[in-house]
């Protein structure tokens, strides 16, 4: 009898037409996405010209891959229609970039010299205007979405104190001495001369979004991104008076391919619906 | 003594009298459950299920257990809120006082067992392991004697004292059906039958019955498909003043009842008639001490209860469409109660629905086949199958004109009218200028008059001056003497209806209503593909919008499947998150529910269960055909449910739910071949494959009529603030008005 009745109202409801009249998610259409994101850099790690990264352990310096990359989003939107949603998605992404030790650094005192440097920090911001859409029947921002968005990332090495070390390019040993980029007479990377690094974004995100209370969603998924621009320094920079002007060159040129092969997030956050 | 004895017997008369009040057949409502609900109707299944664990069953493992448990109590749930089931009400009351008396020596082995009702034309009683014994008003209204259902009864007593429900329980778990648990409730092995048989005449020995209804109860058993009495159905039954129907639509030939005692019983479960005979007989002649007691609690209040099985079969066949039954049953029971209101009602009823069965030509699904048709009730079934539509229609406007007009203070029969004038206007198959202004005698009469007359020569001048288009007009009136034609019986005999001017005036009423919308039809039919889609969603928008603000939630259905197979523990689970979520959102919504549940029965108790089962029954009757707008057949006591509550909208729901993850062996494959793509393709069908489907409909219980349904289908798990979301969203709609 229950197998019956089910089938009825099945069978029946699927002769009545719907309008997509959208009175939103208990009503509310706004919201605010509060994300955190992580990713293994695993295409950067391989494919990064620098074979080897390098972390600070105590007063040395030590091989280590880049293992986590994090970052945070703020994302607002605005549900237009049962099924679509447009938002504005601003965010920093954290992440390290290894430098190739085989490019030379023209040093007065060295003349010709190659640098072990500690893996440099990136903050990178980014700004996507997105699209956000669901199967004809759901109810925005609840459920599963997917997104498509455009938008632009900037990426800066961060002015941190690292350690670096040189070696000898006649020789070929490593200078017994561990310099600090703070205390150094030589910085090999020239923050001030740093160029932001900028690459536009093509996102597709896989979102869910499931509700915790009325006004309140656990929101979790997958951001796929193509970073899309060209390398800053595609030549190499010969020698202009300024040694450190090369390297800082092919820092902005490893985050520039870090960037490029950074192409998987994955998220968890809160949603906030008002 | 002999005084204390003489008072004792006047109490107990006193207490019988006052038990056994007489039914007023000639107002007749359906049978409803009375007194305090039983727990079997209050407890959750999960919560019996757990219960029955706890306690164990010594020959069963673990596994067997929770199987056992599991399979046997959501089906029996199934059937207890399947809203044809009653309790406490005359006849439950009947079978519990016939138990009584059998098992007056064992007190213990009566606290186990309650007795329960079923609505159902089925003839069959069957017990479960849970102690609950049903039968059906199909079985009491074949019966002939209380003894005959004391011994269906001492079978089934004997069927749970042996445990025979655990020892042919099918403790599989993969590819069982709830509709398989069900049917196998009452299905054993031969061995079993036999075992209960002969225990059954054991205890209905002891209990002091005759020993000549036991092997008629199994002629009872035989003969059950057949309608409750053979009676032979009179051709001239439907001829009426003007109104006449040829004899040939009649059957020539009487069909013979074909049951036969010794029938194969290779593919039953239970052995043929002639082996429980057989049987039963040889048990019998092991007792010495047989009575000739046939009617301990009295031989009127036996054919009490078997009116009103048969009462309700009328109804059950309403319900379940089986609409040559329904009449045949009238027709047998309006010789004892020809001022039974509720017999008139069911057949006004009964003649509209058939003429909206037949009008999309589907009547044959509610009268038998021909394959099928046996003894009296044959006749009528092969007059309704020979009617032709144009037939059918005259003579439907004829029964439920003739009962309007004779009861036109009746309200329901008054509804009814009234919806079958609507759906006449609307029919393309009748056309009432076609309708002969006379009856069927002066219509024979004037064309023997008038072949008489056609034997003067015609004089000229007449012929010359009638047109072409006259001469065509007049071929085409039935009232023209010479076009006469027995055949078309059906153009006669409603001259009566004719002249009526109220009936007239609601006929054109309405048929302007429907030449406006086949006018729209055209109109829509003309215009362009996008103006097409602009128009449904508009009116579409325009018909959810309901002005509803109050609403009556009837028991939301979940099924939560798994591996292809129904999770009952976690539908069950989401039922009550689901309707705690309807409730919240229609309050946000502004919609104030009334919520008729089984859960909340402990509550309601017995008025909320009838309640639920008058609504319940309302959804069966119309899911059996979704293209035909039926009457619903409760009509009066849906009105009172509507009165009661102060709206007449009522909510019937159900979600789907099942998880079944997107990914499959071929799409990794591709996908480890474009590499990347595996990163998308795997996550996305994780994310993806939680498939919810949610379905409302509202509908008006004084109409009967679906207002509104929505579907939503989402890519979502069916927890409650989920499914509350789109309630407030389908509920916040339905709220506002055009």
């Amino acid at each position: 009898m229950k197998t019956y009745i089910i089938l009825f109202i099945s069978l029946f409801i699927s002769t009545f037409s719907f309008s997509q009249k959208n009175n939103g998610y208990y009503g509310k259409r706004f919201f605010v996405d509060l994300e955190g994101l992580a990713n293994y850099p695993l295409f950067s790690n391989f494919l990064n010209e620098a074979q080897y990264g390098y972390k600070a352990d105590g007063k040395k310096l030590v091989t280590k891959n880049d293992n986590l990359n994090t970052g945070f989003r703020i994302n607002a939107g605005y549900a237009v229609k049962r099924n679509l949603g447009l938002s504005l998605e601003f965010g920093q992404d954290y992440s390290s970039v290894k430098i190739d030790n085989s490019e030379p650094l023209y040093i007065a005192q060295y003349y010709n010299v190659y640098v072990k440097h500690e893996m440099i920090d990136v903050k990178t911001t980014v700004f996507i205007p997105k699209l956000e859409f669901a199967t004809s029947k759901a109810l925005l921002p609840m459920g599963l979405s997917h997104q498509l968005g455009f938008g632009v990332a900037y990426s800066k090495a961060v002015d941190n104190d690292y350690l670096y070390q040189i070696i000898d390019y006649s020789t070929g040993n490593y200078a017994p001495t561990l310099y600090s980029t703070s205390n150094s007479d030589v910085d090999p990377v020239n923050f001030n001369k740093f160029k932001t690094v900028k690459k536009f974004v093509l996102l597709y995100a896989l979102n869910m979004r499931t509700p915790i209370t009325k006004s309140l969603m656990f929101n979790y998924g997958i951001k796929y991104t193509i970073n899309i621009g060209k390398t800053p320094n595609d030549y190499y920079y010969s020698y202009s008076g300024d040694p450190t002007l090369s390297y800082t060159r092919s820092v902005e040129n490893a985050i520039a391919r870090h960037r490029s092969l950074s192409f998987m997030n994955a998220f968890v956050g809160l949603t906030l619906v008002l | 003594m002999i005084k204390l004895k003489l008072s004792l017997s006047i109490f107990s008369l006193l207490s019988i009298g006052a038990l056994f009040s007489q039914v007023d057949f000639n107002n007749y409502t359906t049978a409803k459950s009375k007194g305090k609900i039983p727990v079997d109707f209050t407890k959750q299944t999960y919560t019996k299920v757990q219960e029955d664990i706890k306690k164990g069953k010594e020959e069963l493992n673990q596994n067997q257990e929770r199987v056992f448990f599991e399979g046997t109590n959501y089906a029996i749930d199934e059937i207890l809120h399947s809203g044809l089931v009653i309790y406490g009400d005359e006849m439950s009351n009947y079978i519990s006082e016939v138990a009584d008396h059998l098992l007056r020596n064992d007190s213990d082995l009566r606290s186990q067992l309650r007795f329960y009702i079923i609505k159902s034309n089925a003839s069959n009683a069957f017990s479960t392991d849970q102690g609950i014994v049903f039968v059906t008003t199909g079985l009491l209204s074949q019966l002939t004697s209380e003894a005959q259902i004391a011994y269906v009864l001492a079978h089934e007593i004997s069927h749970y004292t042996e445990k025979h429900v655990v020892e042919t329980f099918d403790y599989k778990t993969k590819g069982y059906r709830q509709s398989d648990r069900i049917a196998s409730l009452s299905q054993y092995s031969k061995d079993k039958e036999f075992e209960a048989d002969k225990l059954g005449v054991k205890l209905y020995n002891a209990a002091g019955y005759s020993e000549e209804e036991i092997i008629s109860t199994f002629d009872v058993l035989m003969y059950s498909y057949l309608p409750f009495d053979e009676v032979v159905f009179p051709i001239s039954y439907f001829n009426k003043d003007g109104f006449y129907i040829p004899t040939t639509l009649f059957p020539s030939k009487k069909y013979e009842i074909k049951a036969i005692e010794d029938y194969d019983d290779s593919n039953s479960s239970h052995p043929n008639i002639k082996k429980r005979k057989e049987a039963a007989e040889i048990e019998i002649g092991t007792y010495s001490n047989w009575t000739d007691v046939t009617q301990r609690l009295g031989e009127e209040r036996f054919k009490e209860i078997r009116n009103i099985a048969r009462f309700e079969s009328v109804r059950n066949d309403i319900i379940d469409n089986q609409y040559g039954n329904a009449l045949y049953s009238i027709f047998i029971l309006e010789k004892d109660f020809p001022n039974s209101m509720y017999l008139k009602r069911m057949k006004a009823q009964t003649w509209m629905n058939l003429m909206l069965y037949k009008a999309e030509n589907k009547s044959s699904q509610t009268i038998q086949k021909t394959s099928e048709l046996e003894g009296e009730s044959a006749t009528l079934h092969f007059f309704l199958k020979k009617l032709s539509k144009e037939a059918l229609i005259s003579l439907s406007l004829r029964q439920v004109y003739d009962l309007y007009k004779s009861n036109p203070n009746d309200e329901e029969i008054k509804a009814v009218y009234t919806k079958y004038v609507k759906d006449l206007a609307g029919n393309s198959q009748f056309k009432l200028e076609k309708i002969s202004k006379k009856s069927f005698n002066d219509a024979a009469q004037d064309f023997v008059k008038a072949s008489k007359d056609s034997i003067k020569p015609i004089e000229k001048d007449t012929v010359a001056k009638t047109s072409k288009y006259d001469k065509i007009k007049s071929k085409k009136n039935a009232d023209n003497p010479s076009n006469f034609d027995s055949s078309k019986f059906y153009l006669y005999g409603l001259n009566d209806i004719l002249d009526d001017k109220l009936f007239s005036d609601l006929y054109a009423e309405n048929k302007a209503e429907w030449d406006r919308l086949d006018k729209e039809k055209e109109e829509y039919n003309a215009l362009s593909k996008k103006e097409k889609k602009a128009y449904n969603k508009a009116k579409a928008a325009e018909s959810e919008k309901l002005g509803i603000k109050e609403l009556i939630v009837v028991e939301p259905m979940v099924l939560s499947y798994k591996h292809g197979e129904v999770d009952n523990i976690k539908s069950e689970k989401l039922e009550s998150d689901f309707s705690e979520a309807i409730e919240s959102s229609a309050e946000l919504a502004g919609i104030k529910t009334y919520s008729v549940d089984s859960r909340t029965l402990a509550t309601k108790g017995t008025q909320g269960y009838n309640e639920r089962s008058i609504l319940i029954n309302m959804l069966n009757q119309i899911a059996a055909d979704e293209d035909i707008n039926i009457f619903p057949v409760d009509y009066q006591l849906l009105k009172q449910i509507s009165a009661d509550y102060g709206t007449s909208k009522v909510m019937f729901s159900l979600v789907e739910h099942e998880y079944s993850a997107n990914i499959s062996a071929s799409g990794v494959l591709s996908s480890v071949i474009i590499y990347p793509i595996l990163f998308i393709y795997v996550p996305v069908g994780i994310l993806s494959g939680s498939n919810t489907e949610m379905n409302m409909l509202i509908l008006d219980l004084e109409s009967g009529k679906i207002e509104n349904g929505v579907s939503y289908y989402f890519k979502d798990s069916p927890k409650k603030l989920q499914l509350g979301a789109h309630v407030y969203d389908i509920l916040k709609t339905m709220g506002e008005s055009n």
